[in-house]
């Protein structure tokens, strides 16, 4: 039976910002992990926080600690930005964060930046923040188009773009070799969408997914110990073919207190079922 | 305690325009409120003191005083104590600007906490004169304003506890420096009453949400803090200052005015049971 192989998982520094980035070097050490999804998020590297001399000073500590930054993925769901809100101020403040993010990733040679459109308010038209979201994307995905890297979006039912569907139609629109595709395993259990059909029809835009478990409200969690089908999905990803990477996304504070363990375990997860 | 102290609070309404907040507390007939400066309402980045003065207009239009004012410290990446002095500085001229907005509101106090630091710096223990200067410098800001400095406690965070409030306010010795409890934060780390009694004249607010399991920040009386019997002690100590439902987080975006009518009602209870209302 076909596999995924071990180049395609990604580890990362979600769950380590409650220590310093010197410390998530040497965890990265330990867990012999050299490819990561970088994770631009305080104290490690908000964007505001990080002026071009210092996202160069963490490229050079990145290449000197052995890291490769195969995804930049900036905080956008703590941190306040929407593509997708009606509030000229609130969106604007947005765009200019997604184009710092592109800055950012360009600078640490990162090929791929993540991206999630955020929500609109409650009771506004689905169909008019969507539309917003449309409108800022030629705008980023041009910013993208300038600094060399390409956007791999992501659904989330909260936001704009709900759903795998929902991404594809905007590829279709904005139609641009620098915009791709995400899927995260959690956004699919909150679309109700099938791994295998969503693969079928925009595989080959698919350049990057987030790889966890979730049980009830709880998402972001170890593979393997929440309830979604995950080792199912990544037969049927061997299956697929798929040849882009994959990361552990444990986002949130949950496992700070033992974020190197928690890294350790989805890293086991994954290589244990791949060649 | 009367009905009026229990304050409005948009925490939890950060998925409605601030119109819709204006228009629930009127429902409610609720008047003061604890102001959230968070996006999309008013996030301090977004904002001048102009622009802060035109949000003050509405929310006189809609019959609402700001008592106090929490920006947004725990979600954004904000900390007075954080060793990187590009990071902190960019934190104090927030709190600056909180004030200063803050004013443009009417509000009396800003509540603050003493910020976070990673483990390695909270291990190395380094962080108190940083803590120290931050809230020194915030306090003189606001003493031109004419406000007051709310210090609140997070087990997580430099200033721990009611302890570690009340010993802060004594070290820094400034006339504007005040205190509170959050009662999420209490539980489980002291004891109420003693804080109560510890903080004395400086508690000056109270953030009522209660706690169940690992779930912080939930409505009153859905989780496992006694709270009829900490409004009691509040009785006791003859408590007049603010209480605030600080449903702080995602978990009632969806249902924003739900959320907030059950702690009113379970607040009324108390009041009504105890013949004060």
């Amino acid at each position: 039976m076909a596999k995924i192989k071990k180049e395609q998982i990604l580890g990362t520094n979600f769950s380590y910002t409650g220590h310093r980035l010197s410390y998530w070097f040497e965890s990265m050490k330990r867990l012999d992990v050299s490819r990561v999804e970088f994770y631009g998020c305080a104290p490690h590297c908000y964007l505001y926080d990080v002026t071009p001399q210092r996202a160069f000073s963490i490229s050079r500590q990145l290449k000197e600690n052995g890291i490769e930054v195969c995804v930049f993925t900036a905080e956008q769901c703590n941190y306040p930005v929407s593509t997708a809100i009606n509030d000229y101020r609130v969106r604007e403040r947005s765009l200019e964060y997604y184009e710092r993010a592109l800055d950012v990733a360009s600078v640490l040679e990162s090929p791929y930046m993540q991206m999630v459109t955020g929500g609109g308010y409650i009771g506004d038209d689905p169909e008019e923040d969507f539309q917003r979201t449309i409108d800022a994307m030629y705008r980023i995905v041009k910013h993208a188009e300038k600094v060399g890297v390409t956007i791999v979006l992501e659904s989330d039912p909260t936001t704009s773009v709900k759903s795998m569907a929902d991404v594809a139609r905007v590829l279709e629109i904005i139609n641009s070799p620098n915009l791709e595709a995400l899927i995260d395993t959690n956004g699919l259990m909150g679309s109700g969408e099938d791994f295998a059909e969503v693969l079928n029809k925009i595989g080959s835009h698919v350049k990057h997914m987030h790889f966890i478990d979730a049980i009830g409200p709880q998402h972001c969690l170890i593979p393997g110990t929440g309830n979604l089908p995950l080792e199912k999905d990544l037969e049927i990803m061997a299956e697929y073919g798929y040849t882009g990477t994959l990361t552990p996304e444990l986002w949130g504070t949950r496992y700070n207190d033992w974020c190197e363990e928690a890294m350790r375990q989805s890293l086991e997860f994954l290589r244990s079922r791949a060649e | 305690m009367k009905r009026e102290q229990f304050y409005g609070c948009n925490f939890h309404y950060t998925r409605h325009p601030l119109s819709y907040f204006i228009d629930s507390m009127n429902r409610f007939d609720v008047h003061k409120i604890e102001f959230y400066a968070a996006s999309p309402h008013m996030y301090v980045d977004d904002y001048t003191p102009g622009e802060a003065r035109e949000i003050r207009r509405q929310l006189d239009n809609g019959n609402l005083e700001v008592m106090i004012i929490t920006a947004e410290q725990c979600l954004y990446p904000i900390s007075m104590a954080v060793e990187d002095p590009f990071a902190r500085e960019r934190s104090m001229r927030y709190y600056e600007r909180a004030l200063e907005q803050g004013y443009e509101l009417g509000a009396k106090a800003l509540q603050i906490m003493g910020g976070f630091a990673s483990y390695e710096e909270m291990e190395e223990n380094n962080y108190h004169n940083r803590v120290l200067d931050g809230l020194y410098r915030v306090c003189k800001h606001a003493e031109r304003l004419g406000m007051k400095v709310i210090l609140e406690s997070d087990v997580t965070s430099t200033v721990r506890d009611g302890a570690a409030i009340k010993a802060t306010i004594k070290e820094l010795g400034l006339p504007n420096i005040t205190g509170m409890i959050d009662f999420g934060a209490s539980w489980h780390v002291e004891d109420f009453e003693e804080t109560v009694k510890l903080l004395g004249e400086d508690l000056y607010h109270i953030h009522a949400n209660d706690v169940k399991g690992n779930d912080y920040c939930k409505v009153i009386g859905t989780g496992d803090i006694p709270i009829k019997e900490w409004f009691a002690i509040l009785d006791k100590y003859n408590y007049k200052g603010g209480i605030s439902p600080e449903l702080w987080g995602f978990q009632y975006i969806n249902c924003a005015d739900e959320a907030y009518e059950q702690g009113l009602k379970f607040f009324e209870s108390y009041l009504k049971e105890t013949g004060q209302m």
